[in-house]
């Protein structure tokens, strides 16, 4: 299937693990796996597995690693996200951002680079045909290429 | 004034501000000045102007400059508590308080000095 475009939800904060509110400063890194939002002032490191979310109030300074981050404040910092990014149009990001899918809502600020790189061809029509083209180079260098997958057409490279 | 010394101790987790759950690792620095309940890992120190709770499931060790703490998990640490500190029965506390007023219950483990700044003490 073609690399599926991830839906972006409105995440209600009834649904986040862990809301961090507008009073608490934190100075170091955090490590999670479910979803954050914060709402204060952050400094330094987040490792995620799941989803962050940074509102409106919040000040983020840090690298983030996440797997999908919705923004409506403020970061300062690189984001790697392994599924998504999403600027608000309240979201100020100075920052590069590094993900297969970005979303930048009307109004948001965004200084920085943009990398994307996607695991899955999106535009293959026939993946079968397609993947044995890839797979042309292991067989031969195998040699013996008895136990072959696709039949037929390995047996042009058992030399 | 009474009546809110009771208050310290029997809180809803609705009316705490930040809850911290059980997934979470930090390390670092906190500060806060309303009210915030750890229910995972934390590592580092923690001021604060208000409650800070410590969950069954938490394990801290910091440094803690609070203004009431009640414990129902483990910390290793320093405590300075300008109101009162509770350990509750599941609690695990390694290291020094600081406060004038404290409650350990039955069942707590506490390992360390306490000292009481005196204003009331009242030890129940």
């Amino acid at each position: 299937m073609a690399a599926d475009i991830p839906e972006i939800r409105e995440i209600q904060e009834g649904q986040i693990t862990t809301v961090v509110a507008e009073d608490l400063e934190i100075k170091g890194s955090i490590r999670f796996k479910s979803s954050v939002m914060l709402k204060g002032v952050f400094e330094g490191e987040i490792f995620s597995e799941g989803l962050l979310v940074v509102g409106p109030t919040a000040r983020v300074t840090a690298s983030i690693n996440t797997k999908t981050l919705i923004s409506h404040g403020s970061i300062t910092g690189n984001v790697v996200a392994g599924e998504q990014i999403v600027l608000k149009s309240s979201a100020t990001h100075n920052g590069d951002l590094n993900t297969p899918f970005v979303m930048i809502e009307n109004g948001a600020v965004f200084n920085g680079s943009c990398v994307m790189e996607r695991r899955q061809q999106p535009f293959m029509s026939e993946p079968p045909a397609e993947t044995t083209a890839y797979a042309e180079a292991e067989p031969a260098a195998a040699e013996e290429g008895s136990e072959s997958t696709y039949g037929g057409e390995n047996e042009e490279y058992e030399s | 004034m009474i009546g809110e010394k009771k208050a310290a101790t029997e809180f809803d987790e609705k009316d705490i501000t930040t809850i911290v759950a059980d997934d979470l690792e930090i390390k670092g620095t906190i500060r806060f000045k309303t009210s915030v309940m750890l229910k995972g890992a934390f590592e580092g120190e923690i001021y604060s102007e208000g409650l800070l709770v410590v969950g069954p499931t938490a394990r801290v060790n910091a440094s803690i400059t609070t203004q009431t703490l009640v414990s129902h998990g483990e910390i290793t640490g320093n405590v300075i508590a300008n109101e009162q500190v509770t350990l509750k029965s599941t609690s695990i506390h390694n290291g020094d308080i600081s406060t004038p007023n404290i409650i350990i219950e039955n069942g707590s483990v506490f390992n360390g000095s306490c000292a009481m700044r005196a204003k009331d003490i009242t030890v129940r």
